[in-house]
């Protein structure tokens, strides 16, 4: 009798076990897990290289970036300039609309060389949390207009239509990236800047290059960055010592709801692509890294709730 | 030997059982958590709440992705999944619990129950007795509710800079239609 006691008992708990674990299971089973791995990257830049990110729907990217002065005294920081603090190399002021959430447009000026700046962007591929779809893939361009007084733009006594044409400039990127993990990010991406007049005769007007870009994050709002862009050029190649050099940035991240902070440190003079990827003149190793920042505040246009 | 054989039956006998349990599946469900504050109302939705509930047992479960929750403001929904639940690493909200009261499904009617269960979100668990609605009407099962989710009991810090904006204290709608589960 105990022992049909026992069972009676065992199989209660046994039962009421296996009902829960049956349900839990039940419920499992009607869960979709596939999704879309968000915020590879907090912003649309890492510090010179765009990151895979768009900007949300109706949502408008105010954008501000400076690249100060070198800071090294072999390229001309010292106190008397505040070790670059003083001088601005580059300022870009910029607008990123999101026209939806795969899509974004925006207009930019830069200081350097008088750029004026149209760009899009869009996100071909977003990385799955089941490796369906192990990368994102976002396609970037833009084209800029050099407005600056430079003589060597009328060359050759050209007309008015064609000195305009020669102050454009193009650059495409495919950027492909992975968040590793919640913590670390990491993307590559291949370029191509076209300009249609360069003034060094040796130059190339297409160039390609190899970008890489990494986020770390630290704290829930902290994170490092760091990126870097390969010229393949033959003018450009690193040992061939001309007098250019390829951008190297590394620095910090802040995110506060709506804003992200990025300061930094990097050799690029420039902002926009078509320059820092052919145009950087400064290298680290004989100080001429400077002190940089960019800021992005999002603003909310479309209605409350959509 | 009767022993034995008795306490095979028996066993047999609960796994008829098991098998013949009555189980209702709920996919779909709503759930919306809303948190005021003088200087910010934020709203979520999701339309991934999902149920299951076992009417000879009493025994129910609720699970919804929290990746699911639309918010008004996409990067809103941003900072909720990287910054405040983590639902990589913490991907669902859960539920499981029993119905304290004795109810006949068979029948028509609008019961006010209580479920007695352990809610997890953000890797913490808190034990809550919660108050809802259940509705029998020709077969089909609805429950709705209410219930309040304090963040600090599940380790979900607010950084100062938005303290203003966030509720300590979160509002939690659900509402979900159960069917009868055949296995297939």
């Amino acid at each position: 009798m105990k022992h049909l006691l026992f069972f009676f008992v065992f199989n209660y708990f046994y039962t009421t076990a296996i009902a829960q674990d049956d349900l839990s299971a039940l419920l499992d089973s009607t869960t979709n897990q596939r999704e879309n791995i968000s915020a590879t990257f907090k912003s649309s830049r890492i510090i010179n290289m765009q990151s895979n990110e768009t900007v949300h729907l109706h949502t408008l990217d105010f954008r501000v970036s400076h690249r100060f002065g070198s800071i090294g005294k072999a390229s001309g920081g010292n106190r008397h300039n505040f070790y670059g603090i003083d001088e601005s190399t580059d300022i870009r002021v910029a607008f990123e609309y999101g026209i939806t959430e795969r899509l974004t447009v925006g207009a930019g000026r830069h200081k350097f060389n008088e750029n004026y700046e149209v760009l899009g962007k869009f996100r071909l591929l977003e990385q799955t949390n089941d490796n369906h779809i192990p990368v994102a893939v976002t396609i970037f361009s833009n084209a800029s207009y050099s407005d600056e007084e430079n003589s060597l733009f009328n060359k050759d006594t050209v007309s008015a239509s064609t000195e305009n044409l020669r102050r454009l400039s193009y650059t495409t990127q495919i950027i492909i990236a992975r968040k590793f993990s919640s913590r670390f990010s990491f993307e590559l991406v291949p370029t191509i800047v076209h300009r249609n007049f360069v003034f060094n005769t040796q130059d190339d007007n297409t160039i390609y290059a190899l970008g890489a870009g990494g986020r770390i994050k630290v704290t829930r709002s902290m994170a490092i960055i760091a990126d870097y862009i390969y010229n393949f050029s033959e003018l450009r190649k690193v040992n061939n010592d001309n007098g250019y050099y390829n951008a190297l940035g590394a620095g910090v991240e802040f995110e506060t709801g709506g804003h992200v902070f990025s300061l930094m440190f990097t050799n690029a003079e420039a902002i926009i692509e078509s320059e820092y990827v052919s145009n950087t003149k400064k290298s680290w190793t004989k100080g001429g890294f400077r002190f940089s920042f960019n800021i992005s505040r999002n603003f909310r246009l479309g209605k409350k709730d959509e | 030997m009767n022993k034995i054989l008795l306490n095979i039956i028996l066993m047999m006998c609960c796994m008829l059982q098991l098998n013949a349990q009555p189980v209702y599946l709920a996919t779909g469900g709503k759930c919306n958590f809303h948190s005021y504050t003088p200087v910010e109302d934020i709203n979520a939705n999701s339309e991934s709440l999902n149920s299951v509930l076992n009417t000879s047992t009493n025994d129910i479960q609720f699970k919804v992705p929290l990746t699911s929750f639309h918010f008004a403001k996409a990067l809103m929904q941003e900072h909720f999944n990287e910054k405040y639940v983590e639902s990589a690493k913490y991907p669902f909200a859960t539920f499981k619990g029993k119905i304290n009261e004795t109810i006949d499904f068979s029948k028509d009617g609008v019961y006010e129950i209580t479920a007695t269960g352990i809610f997890n979100i953000h890797n913490a668990d808190m034990l809550h007795t919660e108050k809802g609605t259940l509705t029998i009407k020709d077969g089909v099962v609805t429950l709705d509710g209410t219930f309040k989710v304090a963040l600090k009991d599940h380790n979900i810090e607010i950084p100062k800079i938005v303290i203003a904006n966030i509720a300590e204290i979160i509002d939690v709608k659900y509402s979900c239609q159960y069917a009868a589960y055949k296995k297939k």
